[in-house]
């Protein structure tokens, strides 16, 4: 299913992030390969939608750099950062779509202000994303009349309108019933595979993370930063400490013994 | 240079067509326009695709759209020398992926329908602003009732926020109405000999008129629309919903404190504005040469306490007006961002409409009640 190159796309070396004089992250160091699916996994408050933030260009970190596709997007002139920002697309955890356009408008928008496509190419690449992410019937739905499901899938038709190398999804199973955040996963792995897209993911649903997850880091409040790395189930077997051992080994409420089992 | 390039060369089996270069976004925006030189021509299609160095999924769509275009005309298409890894994208847009699904059809009303739609809506906010209006007045009989279950603190933040910070722009509004209407008014008065009446005029205006309207409108525009924002974006993300769970009445938790605050708020304000409207009116007749003690004698001798409590009566009621629409709007807030602009909009349109309405009712009783009594003006 995986199969990652190793030349990292995104590199992020020694950051620092802080609110005022608080830090929440310190010196962060790691890398993502091209075409993996990279998790970022951590309780609340620990920093993950900060990093996600330093990555996307959103947030400046006090130190430290982050480098995409070999050139340093913390500190890049506005010329580079436009042409970075072009290779990277964003699932906010809500979708973010905008309520006044359909669906098929909320696609089309990055089309309409980056290229000199002609309007049928624009309507064509449209279809096809749509058709990627399962959406070809609600292209003229207003997002108002989406479920939970369908606006993810629809934010990430938008976040891959431009062919982005790297897309970064938060929390992308968050308010989702079981079935459709394993269908929207699935949808994740395929992108990935056919695509060559390289996926940055912030979840902390264990279920995904085995599903989907090449390698992830875990990033914890108390250290600051990252207190482990590696596949999945490296991590569940040979946790390095206690906090990444609790978090993996969380078990299903009906094999915890003392508790009635259905009958 | 264009990214990608596409040439035609028509041949006795049919079309042969090269297709060079990088066929990303901007590759296929330049050789887009071959596709209507292939649907005008006849013969099967064959395209030489070696030479592609790149292409992403938009370069696959541009190479399905060639097929759909020549397909469709009953010709025979074939694709060439495409590398292994493009072919693989090309694979995961089927012919019919990137065919856009024919458009809902939307339903145009024709004029009657439109109008008898637009009734209806009226008729139905009318009925809204009928049972807020008792919805508003059962909460504020329960509170007067048991004053302990109202809020003090919050209702001096809202107080602080529509009085004391609105103090600047009312001030300088009133002030500048004041010296207008009296710059203006002076010289037409004195070819009467009336110009000592300034004042009076003024006066008259301030105190009944436009100190309670002016200051009514700008607190609609101030307060009452940060209320509809403020409670519209509540209801977009389902807090009234969850203050109903609660069962807390959202008209008794929100609504009952801000109108009390603004019942408060709007009479002090008006106050001001009177105040700042008749001193600048001093300001221009001291300038033109007239004495303090004519004038203070011009403005008892004329104007009554009667004067300033009408005023102050039609500023507490714009008062609960401004504030119980701005509210009732933000309540009717239906879902997304753009609903809250629209509520916003409407508080302050809707506030400003019964402001005047209902300064008009208010004029009309007071001339009555003068009339009935036999007083002057």
């Amino acid at each position: 299913m995986h199969n990652p190159n190793r030349q990292p796309i995104i590199s992020v070396r020694d950051l620092t992030a802080q609110y005022g004089d608080r830090a929440v992250l310190e010196h962060v160091s790691f890398e993502v390969h091209r075409g993996e699916i990279f998790v970022i996994l951590g309780g609340s408050g620990c920093g993950k939608s900060t990093l996600m933030k330093c990555l996307i260009g959103l947030y400046q970190p006090a130190a430290g750099s982050v480098f995409i596709d070999g050139e340093n997007f913390s500190a890049a002139d506005a010329d580079t950062h436009a042409r970075l920002l072009r290779k990277i697309g964003v699932m906010y955890q809500s979708g973010a779509l905008f309520g006044s356009m359909t669906v098929q408008e909320n696609v089309r928008l990055p089309l309409d202000e980056y290229t000199a496509l002609p309007t049928a190419a624009k309507r064509a690449v449209v279809a096809s994303k749509l058709a990627l992410v399962g959406l070809r019937d609600a292209s003229f739905k207003l997002p108002a009349e989406l479920s939970g499901g369908m606006i993810k899938r629809a934010a990430i038709a938008r976040a891959l309108a431009l062919n982005p190398a790297i897309v970064f999804l938060d929390e992308p199973s968050a308010g989702l019933d079981p079935v459709t955040s394993a269908d929207l996963d699935q949808t994740i792995i395929d992108l990935s595979r056919d695509l060559g897209v390289t996926f940055v993911i912030v979840t902390h649903e264990l279920a995904s993370i085995y599903t989907l997850a090449d390698r992830c880091i875990m990033l914890d409040a108390g250290a600051k930063g990252i207190i482990a790395t590696g596949r999945p189930a490296e991590l569940r077997d040979r946790p390095p400490n206690d906090l990444v051992k609790s978090f993996f080994h969380r078990q299903p409420l009906t094999t915890q013994p003392g508790l009635r089992q259905p009958s | 240079m264009p990214a990608a390039t596409a040439s035609i060369i028509s041949e006795s089996r049919g079309l042969v067509v090269t297709v060079t270069g990088v066929l990303t976004a901007d590759g296929v925006a330049a050789v887009w326009p071959v596709l209507d030189k292939i649907a005008a021509a006849d013969g099967d299609v064959l395209v030489r695709a070696g030479e592609v160095t790149a292409c992403d999924s938009t370069g696959a769509v541009f190479l399905r759209e060639l097929e759909r275009v020549t397909v469709s005309g009953g010709r025979r298409f074939q694709l060439d020398g495409l590398r292994a890894e493009f072919a693989r994208t090309l694979e995961l847009f089927p012919l019919d992926a990137i065919v856009p699904p024919p458009p809902t059809p939307r339903r145009q009303p024709g004029l009657i329908v439109t109008v008898g739609e637009k009734t209806c809506e009226i008729v139905a906010d009318l009925r809204n602003q009928v049972v807020f209006l008792g919805q508003l007045t059962v909460a504020l009989w329960q509170v007067l009732r048991r004053p302990r279950q109202l809020h003090w603190k919050k209702i001096l933040q809202i107080f602080h926020t529509a009085a004391v910070d609105g103090l600047p722009i009312v001030g300088l509004i009133s002030l500048l109405t004041g010296l207008i209407i009296s710059s203006q008014s002076v010289g037409p008065l004195r070819a009467y000999g009336a110009d000592i009446h300034v004042i009076y005029l003024v006066a008259l205006i301030m105190f009944r008129e436009l100190g309670p309207i002016m200051t009514a409108i700008l607190v609609a525009g101030r307060t009452g629309s940060a209320f509809a924002a403020e409670i519209g974006t509540m209801k977009v993300n389902e807090e009234l919903d969850a203050l109903k769970t609660m069962g807390l009445d959202p008209v008794r938790f929100l609504v009952v404190e801000r109108v009390i605050a603004g019942c408060w708020a709007l009479p002090l304000l008006t106050v001001y504005a009177m105040l700042l409207g008749v001193g600048a009116s001093f300001i221009v007749m001291l300038s033109g040469g007239y004495s303090l003690p004519a004038l203070y004698a011009e403005l008892t001798d004329y104007c009554t306490v009667s004067d300033v409590v009408e005023g102050l009566l039609k500023a507490c009621f714009f008062g609960v007006l401004v504030t119980g629409v701005g509210c009732l709007r933000g309540i009717q807030t239906r879902a997304g961002a753009a609903a809250v602009g629209a509520a916003t909009t409407r508080a302050v349109v809707s506030s400003i409409v019964l402001i005047i309405a209902s300064d008009c009712v208010f004029t009309l009783i007071s001339t009555t009640l003068r009339d009935a009594a036999s007083l002057p003006f």
